[in-house]
């Protein structure tokens, strides 16, 4: 086990296509970090830079304190579940297993010790003759996972090691991919598009877009505090609501309602608001005006989908529909009014430029109409 | 669509869902379809010459020169065989097209597995503009390279080695070691297997040679089978290149040694024939036990499993 470090890396690809630009990253030995992005943000690039399969166009790349970018895949002591698995399917488990520590001239009688205790923890021991092509999707999987930890390497990287299995294999796999962290404690680098998984099983997230690391810190942090509307956005599920809004006298205003004390010198702001963060303001008390669109039961809450009044769509994300977060006996028809309010330490600013997060919480101190709005849920 | 329905009109009361998997080994393997009609008179017209062959080796000179040909012969001639193998170092011409026809064999997977895997797969500088340059060789007839290619053997059997040059095995084996049609057709395969695989077996620690030998070409056999299968009826049934550069009767090749029993003004037909069956025996050996593997490499390209 050891720690691993991204040190200015680039990677461009031909035709001047930046797949990773400056990326800087720590990851502590035994920490579980999680690469997430959208497709095409350079998560997986990273990730196969690390492995050796694609080579830095600049910046340097170590592993325990050493630097590895003149390393070949082989030498840096490093495991790597596919995506697909890329299972040999010409071998028996038994050989997929075995076939790293053979390639690295380890005694038979380990290599039998060391595959028969992996395929035990892993419950593939049955399994152990039959070729890939027989096994099912979970099973695949699992070897897969076999294969890459029986040569106990210094880091394990995943790359969307779940994307092939249905929805709910995948949040058992999940599970057992934490008890296998939290028992072998090996370094682990995770790609996912899937911000479920990035959630649940990071210590850390790191979320990329455009080939660049836009926030690194826990779920917790990630969640809370996001560093910019791309964050915000990603990061959720249902993702938090991002609407432009006007900024009016040093508020911001969404349809016609003052949400929250704004920067001055800004003529429009993003304002993020997570949907568990919106609540129905009082009876009399004013609020974001919106009519109800439809709404989705979930069994233990309701999403509300709603159209906000006098919002004026301004771009591909912003049609002035948000989704609220509602109690499961809220059963609203469509067409229905509804005053949205928010507490607003839960609200967020961002530039409408640049979608840097922007000061919000001494700013809005001074908003009472909000505060007192927000007591009801 | 019409024998479709008819097939599936008796059993209607079965489940709908559960006809298209029951039915297909049934009406692919056992039911005799239209198609037969046209299949079997075409088959019957592409044996024709085999049996005209056999029979033909079995029969007396007279019998062979009859018009119209005799079928059946009266006496089948057994002995035809017998005179044909002491008639000419029968067995010595038939060593020399399996060393020949062996060695190429080996060289060409070896060979053109390595090149194949090359283009396939490695980034090196032109290696678009050599992967054209070799495809183009492909167009070029061998009547246009074939004095060329005498004279550079003829070359090498001065200069290099003698087993290379002139009237030496080695001039049959040199110019086939490696083709370009092998390496085409096995890097059109290598690009079909999943590049995962391949960089699985790097991280696991193995060279890009190992890559290419333990897990590429153990996913390829079906293609390598078939490539060697190509090669050896290829080499097997070559002529002219034998017939141009081998004279003497030691290094001779099959093909080339058959032509022993045309003469100018008489051919024992029946000994060429009985010469020309035994010839052929090897081959329908390679191609039958190659076989299953020809038409899985046809209908399996580009869908791995």
């Amino acid at each position: 086990m050891a720690e691993v470090e991204f040190r200015a890396v680039t990677k461009r690809f031909a035709g001047d296509v930046v797949a990773v630009k400056s990326m800087d990253l720590h990851v502590d030995d035994g920490e579980f970090v999680i690469l997430v992005g959208p497709s095409g943000c350079g998560k997986t690039t990273a990730l196969r830079m690390l492995a050796g399969l694609d080579k830095p166009t600049s910046g340097e790349l170590c592993i325990g304190g050493e630097v590895i970018n003149a390393q070949g895949p082989g030498e840096r002591d490093i495991a790597m579940v596919f995506q697909n698995y890329a299972l040999y399917p010409h071998m028996s488990v038994y050989k997929n297993l075995a076939y790293g520590l053979r390639q690295r001239k380890m005694a038979k009688p380990e290599v039998d010790r060391r595959v028969r205790a992996m395929s035990e923890t892993l419950g593939i021991i049955e399994l152990l003759d039959r070729k890939p092509g027989q096994l099912s999707g979970g099973q695949r999987q699992r070897v897969a996972m076999g294969r890459a930890l029986v040569r106990e390497p210094q880091v394990f990287l995943l790359d969307e090691p779940l994307s092939n299995l249905d929805a709910k294999l995948r949040g058992q796999v999940r599970a057992e991919l934490k008890r296998l962290h939290q028992r072998l404690g090996i370094t682990s680098i995770y790609v996912t598009h899937d911000q479920v998984e990035a959630m649940t099983l990071g210590d850390r997230i790191c979320v990329m877009n455009h080939g660049e690391l836009q926030q690194v810190g826990t779920p917790q942090q990630v969640y809370d505090s996001p560093a910019n509307a791309f964050v915000a956005g990603f990061i959720g599920n249902p993702a938090m609501n991002l609407l432009r809004a006007k900024v009016v006298d040093g508020f911001a205003v969404l349809g016609n309602h003052q949400v929250v004390r704004a920067p001055r010198g800004h003529g429009e702001v993003v304002v993020g608001i997570r949907p568990e963060a919106f609540r129905l303001a009082p009876p009399h008390e004013a609020g974001i005006q919106a009519h109800v669109d439809f709404h989705e039961p979930l069994g233990s809450h309701v999403l509300v989908h709603a159209l906000i009044d006098d919002v004026v769509p301004s771009g591909a994300n912003d049609s002035g529909s948000v989704i609220m977060q509602a109690s499961p006996d809220l059963h609203p028809e469509p067409g229905e009014r509804l005053t949205l309010t928010a507490a607003p330490e839960r609200i967020f600013l961002f530039d409408a430029e640049s979608g840097e997060v922007r000061e919000v919480r001494e700013a809005s101190a001074a908003a009472p109409s909000l505060d007192e709005r927000a007591t009801r849920a | 669509m019409t024998t479709d329905t008819a097939l599936l009109a008796p059993r209607a009361p079965e489940p709908a869902e559960d006809q298209p998997a029951t039915d297909k080994p049934t009406r692919t393997l056992h039911r005799p379809s239209a198609w037969h009609l046209a299949l079997i008179p075409i088959a019957c017209l592409l044996l024709l010459p085999l049996v005209w062959m056999l029979m033909t080796s079995l029969e007396t000179p007279v019998e062979t020169h009859q018009f119209p040909p005799v079928l059946w012969p009266h006496n089948p001639r057994w002995s035809n065989y017998q005179r044909a193998v002491n008639a000419a170092p029968f067995f010595r011409f038939m060593l020399n097209s399996a060393f020949v026809a062996i060695v190429t064999v080996v060289t060409n997977l070896a060979l053109c597995s390595i090149a194949g895997y090359a283009f396939a797969r490695l980034r090196f500088f032109g290696k678009g503009l050599l992967f054209g340059v070799l495809m183009a060789t492909l167009m070029v007839p061998f009547q246009v390279t074939m004095i060329p290619e005498f004279l550079i053997v003829k070359w090498f059997g001065v200069h290099v080695w003698t087993q290379l040059g002139i009237d030496h095995l080695g001039a049959l084996i040199a110019p086939n070691l490696v083709t370009a049609l092998g390496i085409f057709f096995l890097r059109q395969f290598f690009l079909t297997i999943p590049v995962e695989l391949e960089e699985a077996a790097r991280i696991d620690g193995t060279s890009r040679l190992g890559v290419l030998f333990k897990i590429v070409m153990p996913l390829s056999l079906p293609a390598l089978s078939t490539l060697a299968a190509l090669t050896f009826l290829d080499s097997w049934n070559s002529f002219l290149w034998p017939l141009i550069v081998v004279t003497a009767q030691d290094q001779m090749t099959l093909p080339v040694g058959l032509t022993t029993f045309q003469g100018a003004h008489n051919t024992q037909w029946g000994l060429l024939m009985a010469a020309n069956v035994l010839s052929l025996l090897p081959m329908l050996v390679v191609f039958f036990a190659a076989q299953r593997y020809f038409v899985r490499s046809v209908a399996s390209t580009g869908l791995k499993g």
